[in-house]
């Protein structure tokens, strides 16, 4: 039976999706979270760099995943 | 012109059917969410879809003759098998999609070719452990990864903006999921023309008209021919399925819509990286699943009768092609030559304009695609949160 199911395929897959997905969404969100401080603070006159610079943190790491499964998807993966 | 070119030029004409059949079938896969949220209007949503998918079949062509392979005995598959597989295997995407079920095509194709190969050489032609390993295991592991890993991603995405307002979270959110549904239409295009190119292939190589062997190339005309088929049918938008994935199985709202469709884009990918093949749809829908999970943290927040319809779909969808393409070559064996061709062509032709009539009593449009009744709203989770 453990040659008809690849196990360990299906681990790999499970652990790289897991890891790949919820660092994507958690960056969008450190990029949402980042993006809704910034106005504020803006809209109170305090300096929300900090906050620009979180939003630009998570929108970089989305762009690099987002290369990485570009890189998938033609098979230029190492 | 001799009838096996004329056989070649059906099977080819057949093949871009299916790949038309393809793309509309599996639309919902990219877009079902990005529509259900009104991230993108829907005709723009489908157009979208199908210039991604087009980009998607000429980035890579590692699996352009992999169709079937270690599932029927490749030296038995004939032109003739070919088309009777294609027949069952549009055949199911067609009354799949007037019910309005998300199906995979890549296993119709399979039990289309499987159908086909037991009427023309026996059941010995089919490989068993190549059909429980390559279609049987992974369609029941796809919805189950993709459900636990859009769970968490839901979740996760709730979590993280839970301090930020839901006007400016859905309105960022919104443009994430334009990103990833977009990563999920190019990665379609990549993987589901491949399909498309290597029917043709084997058929020019079967008639003689290409030289096989380890180093063949796919002809620039079929990459063009089968992109484009597969951009116009995601184009078209099968709104019927797009309503089904996107507002009967769960409530999406935008944070949840992109954890879904991120959560797929990394199934889909890391499973190709890694060689395991899962069914795109049955991911999407495993995704959708595990998103409303994930947002309402409820089981209630699923429609499960929806979701258990699909199922029943997906576990008849290999015998349900099989059995079309069986009847289509029993009826091409017994007419015999080009004629049974033929006729079994003009049947299935208009077989498929019967479908489309019937599903055009009750149509669904780009502007109905979000009205379901206020029952079904409810089974599904709306106004849970």
């Amino acid at each position: 039976m453990s040659s008809l199911i690849d196990v360990q395929g299906l681990l790999l897959v499970l652990l790289v999706s897991f890891v790949g997905a919820n660092a994507m969404v958690g960056a969008f969100g450190l990029f949402v979270v980042g993006v809704s401080r910034f106005e504020e603070t803006r809209s109170m006159d305090k300096n929300g760099t900090p906050y620009a610079a979180l939003a630009a943190l998570g929108l970089l790491i989305c762009l690099a995943l987002l290369i990485v499964g570009f890189l998938a998807m033609i098979g230029k993966l190492p | 012109m001799d009838s096996s070119l004329i056989l070649i030029a059906i099977v080819v004409a057949v093949a871009l059917a299916f790949d038309f059949t393809n793309g509309f079938h599996d639309t919902a896969n990219a877009m079902a969410t990005t529509v259900a949220t009104g991230a993108m209007p829907p005709r723009v949503a489908v157009i979208v879809a199908g210039a991604l998918n087009f980009v998607g079949a000429f980035l890579s062509l590692k699996v352009a003759a992999t169709i079937a392979s270690g599932i029927v005995s490749d030296n038995l598959v004939t032109p003739a098998i070919v088309f009777a597989g294609l027949v069952g295997a549009i055949g199911w995407n067609l009354i799949t999609w007037y019910f309005g079920l998300p199906s995979s095509s890549s296993h119709a194709l399979i039990g289309g070719v499987i159908g086909a190969t037991v009427v023309a050489v026996g059941l010995g032609g089919v490989n068993g452990s190549g059909v429980l390993s390559k279609v049987l295991v992974p369609a029941v592991f796809s919805p189950l990864v993709a459900c636990a890993v859009a769970a968490s991603g839901s979740y996760l995405a709730y979590r993280t903006v839970r301090r930020v307002s839901d006007e400016q979270a859905s309105r960022d959110y919104r443009w994430g999921q334009i990103g990833s549904a977009s990563l999920v239409a190019l990665a379609h295009g990549t993987n589901d023309a491949q399909k498309t190119m290597g029917v043709i292939t084997l058929a020019l190589i079967g008639g003689g008209y290409l030289s096989g062997g380890n180093n063949f190339q796919v002809p620039l005309w079929v990459i063009i021919c089968a992109a484009s088929a597969i951009a116009l049918g995601t184009a078209v938008g099968g709104w019927r399925i797009i309503r089904t994935m996107g507002n009967r199985i769960t409530d999406i709202a935008p944070p949840q819509g992109f954890g879904a469709e991120t959560t797929c884009a990394a199934v889909i990918l890391s499973s190709a990286a890694v060689g395991f093949p899962l069914s795109t749809t049955q991911v999407v829908a495993g995704g959708v699943v595990g998103s409303g999970l994930g947002r309402f943290k409820s089981l209630s927040s699923v429609n499960w009768g929806v979701f258990g319809t699909m199922v029943i779909a997906w576990l008849l969808t290999l015998p349900g092609a099989a059995l079309i393409a069986g009847i289509a070559g029993l009826a091409m064996v017994a007419l015999g030559g080009a004629g049974g061709v033929t006729i079994v062509l003009i049947v299935a032709v208009a077989g498929s304009i019967g479908i489309w009539l019937a599903a055009q009593r009750d149509p669904v449009t780009p502007d109905n695609v979000n009205d379901v009744s206020a029952e079904e709203a409810a089974l599904a989770g709306a106004g849970s949160v």
